[in-house]
């Protein structure tokens, strides 16, 4: 199976060139991102005369409004932007779907209790969850990872839940039952491979929107704690300087939007590639 | 959202304007006809008629002038209600008052109104508004802040009615600090919330009764506010025919609206200046605050306890860098060095002064036998300038091996950690106040016990000079005991003073009279109806 | 079917009994004080005393609860904390401006979201699909903040066609003039709603199409057309459905940052302001509020899978 999944995964990269640039694009962030360090300016070093300068020889990407170097503050913003988008992700697809699959599976009272959990986390506003859990965590960006990850898995597992509850009245996954094997068996051969897809499209939904949420975090100011940055953070204290200096709008919302688009990319070369209808042809 | 949640300088902004002598609706009353004044030479009378849309924050809370403590209700209700008197710069400007005067054994104060005042519904205004209100501010019931500024050594202020027009308060004991708590204070009208169970709750203040120059129209709740011309204003009526408030969340979006001409009056941050004055389309007004920025040290921590740590820090940081960093240039904030503001009465710059010299610094901790010092800086998280200073002083005072971890906190969060006395949890911590003219009003930041003694700073002769000064009434001896205050406090660097802030308001230059509708700390204009259209 | 609506109402009442009390234990649990957004430097120890007396907040927070509870029962929301007027008509003075933004952006969000998706799903990889998949790739890549700016920068300062915040011209009472206003925050949230949709039913309507019925409809001669509408149409909508049941609450409160940005009139920046001042009336009353919607779509969302995928019973 695994084999089998490998070899579709490669031939999908060979079929689909954005597959393959997204790739690319994500590997040079995440090395560029890793080896922010060889950059020869400190990122958090205020030079007050230097404030706002545009792009030049010396300052590639310019510098910010303390006069600090633009290029290397979003190069290790992006080692920030990307742990919080990948890990939170990770916590919210493993919560998820462990929660959606069980519940679409077992049905009864264990759907019962964990949807009304989600249902009162969801219920309350996202905003209100934020702020208040900001207020209790430490900040820094561990608290920021769990924020997102904490807010996010409920949709995930409602979308696995209502494929379960779809897969499993389907013949295989009957006969699997009737023939008496074991749930946690049927729900890892048969339950978890065909919402594969759903996660996976969810799973990078979920990326771009642990990114863009960490923004909407930077914009409630929430974000990741100065002098660090992240794209978001980045991004949101640029607003005040949209007509003054556009530059520092345009550099972290380009990066952003890069490794989002890469990550949904990606996913649908995995979705095309993990499909077990694809499989079978 | 980035200035909103200053909410220590706010409320002690809003303080202040309650407390003291900024205040002032209509301060216009009998001041020299500013219609012929500089502005309307070259750019003939002042026309009437044309409105004004004037960008704030947030909604307004109650819009009554007992309980206003916010800034946009402060800057709404300045429209609306006129005050008794205002005292700027030490100069009392009479608005509804008349007159007023002080018995000899200065225990009596008598205060009479101008004849023919009216409210904005009609009604006259009479002493029977201003007992009232003064007895609205006492009940315990009703619960409006301002009470403890008439609250003399446990006994209230005991006020009545002498005719329609004097009103009679009788002094438990002698305060020099009354006059500037009376003034700026705005009556409510009686006839509208006599009765009234809570008048902070009350439907009533959902259409206010003003005295102002502008009258209630309509409140959209996140929309706007509107105010009209009241044709009755006594000082005459203003030139606008009407005023609007516009609540504008996001400060960057307020900006492009502003620029867009949807908005004509906003205060805009430092950062926005040169940008606004290069479109030529704005006139931006920039003028002191009457404020104080100010980094404060903690002793409750064992390692601040030493004055000559505090010291150091002090000669490690260059003023004006710390300024430029935060504030763009020093155009928009004067650096500071007493804990008084150029506007308080008995400000001084004689104390001592900490040039930056890091040798020195070193030397001092050196002294102290103090070495690797690891320090935490809280401060609001949503605060720009607050946050440049974080940074800059984190950089500064490693050059001299301090080691600062910055902790910017929820504006809750912070408020909370500040008031608590035993705090421990941080070294340094960043402020701003804006106390008005009266110095006494100061004491309740530097008093051994006060909440606000955010330094725990405790001396008992230190408390006596204040004590003294608030009931000294030979004004050379109060000068030479406030002079002394700020001369001890800027030798024992309990406080870090950084700046006296400025504020600036761009107003669209199609409007005309701004100088004569004077710019005014927390409500930008302190009398629009000055303003007119060009 | 009426039975199984009528249990899950009864269902929803402990329901809302435990969102409320979760939600009044965090703001409590919370570190700060509301009282604290009204002291000021000269107010005495006793004046704070006083002002948290006549708030009720000297008393144990399960107290406060519990009056909270019995008024909420009577139909009574209380006071803000912080400007003292009725939390019933602070919501409901902000009801149309939310209901009316929102709703009309769910309603557009479909009616491009489904027609366009599955077209792009049946022909996967044509040109119209790639740009339609870029188009959506860059609506859930693009911060809300930083589109809604640009779309204000754009057509309200450069061009001057649209005005850049608000929901109404000063002294202008129409229709008309609320749409114009409406019409920036409305493409920024449909923008990124149909963006989301897309993503779901496209990949849904391709993963349907090779499923063994499509290709017997095809084998036995159906059209395209007829196999999108007649069939497909129908399973593609169920992930549709539980994302509109989901968004039911988000009319209340899930829009705060364009709210913000375009400082429109709404519960989103309502509830940012209540949060910030620990005002718990505020935010009890937003949250009901939400979560009775939230009831509702998660009800409506289970009866309409019922109805679409008869494969589903509704008794569990």
């Amino acid at each position: 199976m695994n084999t089998m999944r490998l070899r579709h995964l490669r031939s999908q990269f060979r079929q689909q060139k954005t597959g393959v640039a997204a790739l690319v694009i994500l590997t040079v962030f995440v090395l560029v991102s890793l080896f922010a360090f060889l950059v020869p300016h400190d990122p958090n070093l205020i030079v007050v005369m230097e404030r706002l300068q545009p792009p030049s020889a010396q300052h590639w990407f310019g510098t910010d409004d303390y006069g600090r170097d633009y290029l290397a503050r979003a190069l290790y913003g992006g080692r920030v932007s990307l742990a919080v988008g990948f890990l939170s992700m990770a916590i919210a697809v493993c919560v998820g779907t462990i929660v959606g699959t069980a519940s679409g599976y077992f049905g009864g009272w264990v759907d019962n209790v964990l949807m009304r959990i989600v249902d009162v986390l969801m219920s309350i506003p996202s905003f209100f969850l934020m702020l208040i859990l900001n207020a209790y965590l430490k900040p820094g960006i561990g608290t920021i990872i769990l924020i997102i990850g904490a807010l996010s898995w409920m949709n995930i597992a409602r979308i696995v839940r209502a494929e379960a509850m779809s897969i499993k009245q389907r013949e295989y996954v009957l006969y699997a039952r009737v023939s008496g094997q074991a749930p946690s068996r049927i729900i890892a051969k048969h339950i978890i491979p065909n919402v594969m897809p759903t996660i996976i499209v969810s799973a990078t939904i979920n990326i771009a929107s642990a990114i863009l949420m960490e923004s909407s975090l930077s914009f409630l100011g929430l974000g990741v704690k100065q002098p660090n940055s992240s794209w978001g953070s980045m991004l949101n204290d640029a607003q005040g300087f949209i007509v003054d200096a556009p530059y520092m709008a345009v550099f972290p919302g380009l990066f952003i939007l890069l490794t989002v688009l890469s990550f949904n990319f990606l996913g649908d070369v995995f979705r095309a590639a993990f499909e077990p209808k694809a499989n079978k042809r | 959202m980035k200035s909103k949640n200053l909410l220590l300088s706010l409320v002690l902004a809003a303080t202040a304007v309650l407390a003291s002598a900024c205040g002032g609706g209509g301060n216009t009353a009998e001041t020299t006809k500013p219609a012929e004044s500089s502005a309307a030479a070259d750019e003939g009378q002042p026309k009437d008629g044309g409105s004004i849309i004037i960008a704030v924050q947030d909604d307004p809370k109650v819009l009554n002038p007992i309980y206003a403590g916010d800034r946009v209700t402060l800057t709404i209700d300045q429209s609306l209600y006129a005050p008794l008197f205002t005292i700027t710069d030490g100069k009392k400007e009479y608005v509804l008052a008349d007159s007023d005067s002080f018995s000899d054994d200065h225990l009596t104060y008598t205060l009479k109104l101008k004849d023919g005042l009216k409210w904005h519904d009609g009604q006259p205004i009479t002493a029977d508004d201003v007992v009232f209100t003064m007895d609205s501010i006492l009940d315990e019931n009703q619960h409006s802040s301002s009470r403890d500024q008439f609250v003399l050594d446990g006994k209230p202020v005991k006020v009545t009615k002498v005719d329609d027009l004097t009103v009679q308060f009788v002094l438990p004991e002698v305060s020099a600090a009354f006059e500037g708590g009376l003034a700026g204070l705005s009556p409510i009208p009686k006839h509208v919330f006599e009765g009234e169970k809570d008048i902070e709750k009350s439907e009533k203040n959902n259409n206010p009764i003003g005295s102002g120059p502008f009258k209630f129209k309509e409140y959209r709740a996140g929309e706007y506010v509107t105010l009209e011309r009241f044709d009755d204003y006594f000082a005459g009526k203003a030139h606008l025919d009407s005023v609007t408030y516009r609540i504008a969340k996001d400060p960057n979006a307020a900006n492009l609206a502003l620029e867009n001409g949807e908005i004509q009056m906003r205060m805009v941050d430092t950062q926005d200046y040169n940008r606004l004055e290069q479109t030529g389309k704005f006139n931006l007004e920039i003028y002191p605050e009457g404020r104080l920025q100010y980094m404060v040290f903690n002793l409750n921590v064992p390692s601040m306890q030493k004055k000559e740590v505090r010291q150091a820090i002090a000669y490690a940081l260059d003023k004006n860098e710390l300024i430029t960093a935060s504030y763009s240039s020093g155009d928009f904030a004067e650096p500071a060095a007493s804990i008084l503001t150029p506007d308080t009465l008995y400000h001084t710059d004689d104390v001592q002064t900490y040039d930056y010299n890091a040798e020195k610094a070193k030397q001092l901790l050196a002294d102290a036998g103090v070495s690797g010092l690891k320090l935490r800086l809280a401060y609001t998280n949503t605060n720009k300038p607050q946050t440049s200073q974080a940074l800059y002083i984190q950089q500064k005072l490693k050059e001299v091996g301090i080691e600062i971890e910055l902790l910017p906190m929820d504006g809750t969060a912070y408020g909370n950690k500040t008031l608590d006395m035993n705090n421990k949890d941080f070294e340094l911590s960043f402020g701003g106040y804006i106390m008005g003219a009266e110095p006494d009003a100061y004491k309740s930041l530097f008093l051994s016990d006060a909440a606000y003694n955010y330094s725990h700073y405790k001396d008992a002769d230190f408390d006596a000079l204040w004590s003294k000064g608030a009931v000294e009434i030979d004004t050379a001896k109060r000068e030479e005991l406030y002079k002394q205050i700020q001369q001890k406090v800027a030798d024992e660097m309990t406080v870090y003073p950084i700046a006296y802030t400025k504020a600036i308001v761009a107003i669209d230059n199609t409007y005309g009279g701004v100088e004569e509708a004077q710019p005014k700390p927390v409500v930008m204009l302190a009398d629009l109806s000055k303003l007119y259209k060009k | 079917m009426n039975n199984y609506i009528i249990r899950r109402i009864v269902q929803a009442i402990p329901l809302l009994f435990v969102i409320s009390i979760v939600s009044f234990s965090l703001i409590k649990l919370a570190p700060g004080d509301p009282v604290l957004s009204f002291v000021t430097p000269d107010m005495g120890a006793d004046d704070v005393a006083r002002i948290r007396q006549s708030m009720g907040l000297d008393q144990p927070a399960y107290v406060q609860y519990f009056a909270w509870f019995k008024n909420v029962l009577t139909g009574d929301l209380g006071y803000s904390l912080v400007s003292h007027r009725p939390v019933s008509t602070m919501i409901l003075e902000r009801i149309p401006a939310t209901f009316g933004l929102m709703g009309a952006s769910l309603l557009l969000s479909l009616l491009f979201a489904l027609p366009l998706s599955m077209l792009a799903g049946a022909k996967q990889n044509s040109i119209p699909d790639r740009i339609l998949s870029l188009l959506s790739y860059i609506g859930i890549s693009i911060p809300s903040f930083w589109f809604s700016m640009m779309l204000i920068y754009l057509f309200a300062v450069e061009f001057h066609w649209l005005p850049s915040m608000g929901m109404r011209t000063i002294g202008v009472d129409s229709i008309w003039d609320i749409l114009k206003h409406g019409i920036l925050p409305c493409t920024v949230l449909t923008f990124i709603n149909v963006s989301v949709y897309m993503r779901y039913i496209r990949s849904n309507t391709i993963s349907q199409l090779e499923e063994d019925y499509v290709q017997i409809q095809y084998a036995y001669g159906a059209s395209t057309g007829t196999v999108l509408l007649r069939h497909v149409f129908k399973n593609v909508i169920l992930p549709v459905v539980t994302i509109l049941g989901m968004s039911l609450p988000e009319l209340i409160a899930g829009a705060f940052i364009t709210e913000s940005v375009f400082s429109w009139p709404g519960m989103g920046s309502l509830g940012i302001t209540a949060v910030h001042g620990l005002d718990y009336p505020v935010i009890m009353g937003i949250t009901m509020i939400s979560s009775i919607l939230l009831v509702i779509g998660n009800l409506a969302a289970d009866i309409l899978y019922g109805a679409v995928d008869p494969r589903i019973k509704t008794t569990g």
